[in-house]
């Protein structure tokens, strides 16, 4: 086998087992629901309200239109679990307001934190 | 003592030392002080003692720029003046409010709020309210559950207001009618103020009614007490020796019309009901509640206009139309009948609304109007019955009053997220940051102020900070016009601890 041949059967194969890996795991990759959850909106909006705005999050900030974006930003380097992920959100959505990390989603001033929150709930329920 | 000026002789002179123009609220406050004093006063009013369709239609005017309430509806036009039916919303003024402001052009008053002090303290007895306390803590002992909001108290504190019911009309007409030194003429309309041939003093106002009556009022000092558009008025319409009017040499007079923006501005929902009596207000009943204020210091740092913040039952709220799309029947009683016809209604619906909705609120803003020298009256060429030119209004707003709304409810907004209370909705109107117009259905509250603003100053003010029209030794303004900024709270109770001050400068000079 000459070089060239090498170096590209090799990408190939490379590719063959990376792209699908990438692909499954970023559709399919696993975390903890939580994360998803604005607790405290739940308590003044359905289910339908919070998709709408998560809708209108991600066409205002199209960067963020990802699911693994969201969860990434939400997560922010911390071990997300059922127990601990809803305090420490809460923290960073009282943060946030003191920051002044504010959005206006459809007239709502929403910490960003919360609104991102929405955006992924709505991803969820699209799928 | 009373007199119906339709009953007198054609062309009366009346004899007087001090003549009162206007039965309303300054002039009745300032009659009362003036009892069993040794001094003649003259209390001159144009209607009677009951509303009547001929007098009020003398306060009819045009009106241009932001949409408003018809002129002739905007106020009564009868002994009592505008307590007839108002709500009896008292609070005073701020000590920010009296202050240079250099976010706030041509704010600044010649005097501040200690001047006033304990003047606010007397005019809380004639308007048969509470004691002079307006302090959360000393209301929060005396009533019960006045839980306020979990908020910073060094970004919002709780603005405490009382509640009048006194319709002056009913309250002090006796007082009035027994006084034997206070001599008060009904149906005599100031029609033309007359000064001397120098122009530095008044000789005499005419008065006219429709019976066909001319009348002159002769006295050692004259005090207007029509309110802020009929003090304008009269001093511009009074232009017979000096072509600009009176107290207008530099073009002053009319100008800097303010009013209180009252809008609804935002949905506030809360994830669980609030239990307390402190933001809330039944007619009649309420002794003392809040609106919610931006401290001194957040609004020097944000470079905002000083409002505060009231609370709607949302689920009925939303079923209430604009004050301003409804109040446009040229007659008060039938307005006002409009009025509480669409409320009526409202809490009908609401009865309906179930869930969520029923621990959510409207928030409405109640704040000054940045004084601006284009929201003016001045004379329409359209004269009334009695022969003076009306009044017209051009009602200016500016960008630092929309942006001031908008950023307090965005501050409110920012507050209730920290305390993790609720969530702000804003209204369309308040989205755009590029905006600074309002919408038609902008309310104001029936309020007339600074259109005879005060300033030590000639070149800045009509008057002096004794309420003094400048260059003219004897003719005093009473009221909200001589207010050189607004404030966030009604007017009457400043107007009225004004309107005593100025008593008793005049007491003081005409010894």
């Amino acid at each position: 086998m000459d070089r060239k041949k090498f170096i590209l059967l090799t990408g190939l194969g490379v590719s063959a087992v990376a792209i699908p890996t990438w692909y499954f795991s970023s559709r399919y990759f696993e975390y903890d629901k939580s994360i998803s959850e604005p607790v405290f909106l739940s308590h003044i909006w359905d289910n339908s309200t919070i998709n709408e705005i998560g809708k209108e999050y991600r066409n205002q900030f199209s960067q963020e239109k990802y699911e693994r974006d969201l969860v990434d930003i939400l997560s922010n380097n911390m071990e997300v679990n059922s127990v601990t992920t809803p305090i420490m959100l809460q923290e960073q959505i009282t943060e946030d307001y003191q920051k002044g990390n504010t959005v206006m989603i459809d007239g709502w001033i929403l910490s960003k934190t919360e609104a991102r929150q929405c955006a992924l709930f709505s991803l969820i329920q699209n799928d | 003592m009373h007199i119906d000026a339709r009953k007198l002789d054609n062309n009366s002179t009346i004899h007087g030392d001090i003549c009162i123009v206007g039965a309303g609220t300054a002039g009745i406050s300032m009659a009362l002080d003036w009892i069993n004093s040794s001094h003649k006063v003259i209390l001159l009013e144009g209607g009677g003692f009951e509303y009547d369709e001929k007098i009020q239609e003398l306060y009819k005017g045009n009106t241009t720029g932001q949409k408003y309430f018809p002129l002739k509806s905007a106020r009564l036009h009868y002994f009592g003046g505008t307590t007839g039916h108002w709500a009896g919303m008292c609070a005073p003024f701020d000590p920010i409010d009296f202050k240079k402001r250099h976010w706030v052009p041509n704010s600044g008053w010649p005097i501040n709020k200690e001047d006033l002090d304990s003047f606010y303290e007397k005019a809380n007895k004639v308007l048969k309210l509470g004691p002079n306390n307006y302090d959360y803590e000393y209301w929060n002992n005396e009533l019960p559950n006045l839980t306020p909001y979990p908020f910073d108290k060094k970004i919002i504190w709780n603005k405490m207001w009382q509640f009048s019911q006194a319709r002056f009309g009913n309250i002090y007409k006796e007082d009035i009618l027994n006084a034997k030194n206070i001599h008060l003429y009904t149906y005599a309309n100031v029609v033309d103020i007359k000064t001397e041939d120098n122009i530095s003093s008044i000789k005499e106002v005419v008065v006219k009614n429709h019976s066909g009556k001319t009348h002159r009022v002769r006295a050692k000092y004259f005090i207007m007490a029509c309110g802020a558009i009929q003090n304008a008025r009269m001093l511009l319409a009074s232009n017979s020796q000096s072509s600009k009017g009176l107290g207008n040499e530099n073009d002053l007079v009319g100008r800097y019309f303010q009013e209180h923006l009252e809008v609804a501005c935002s949905e506030f929902w809360l994830a669980e009901p609030f239990i307390s009596e402190l933001y809330s207000w039944k007619f009649g009943i309420t002794k003392a509640a809040a609106e919610l204020a931006i401290t001194e210091e957040v609004q020097t740092r944000e470079k905002i206009l000083n409002g505060t913040v009231s609370f709607s039952p949302l689920s009925v709220a939303k079923y209430r139309r604009p004050r301003m799309e409804i109040w446009q029947n040229g007659d008060p009683r039938k307005s006002l009948e409009k009025v509480f016809e669409n409320w009526g209604e409202a809490s009908e619906k609401a009865k309906l609304e179930k869930g969520n909705i029923e621990h959510a609120f409207e928030l409405n803003i109640r704040i000054e109007q940045a004084p601006n020298p284009n929201s003016r009256i001045t004379l329409s060429h359209e004269k009334d019955e009695l022969g003076v030119s009306r009044a017209d209004l051009h009602w200016e707003l500016t960008g630092l009053d929309k942006y001031s709304v908008r950023r307090i409810f965005q501050i409110f907004a920012q507050q209730a997220g920290i305390a993790n209370i609720g969530r702000v909705k804003l209204y369309e109107f308040l989205r755009d940051e590029t905006d600074d117009t309002f919408p038609d259905s902008t309310n104001g509250g029936w309020h007339h102020m600074g259109t005879t603003r005060m300033s030590n100053n000639p070149k800045d003010g009509v008057v002096d900070s004794d309420c003094k029209v400048h260059g003219i030794s004897n003719l005093f303004i009473a009221g909200s016009g001589c207010y050189v900024t607004s404030a966030a709270p009604n007017p009457t109770l400043t107007l009225v601890a004004l309107t005593l001050r100025l008593s008793d400068h005049l007491k003081s000079i005409i010894k």
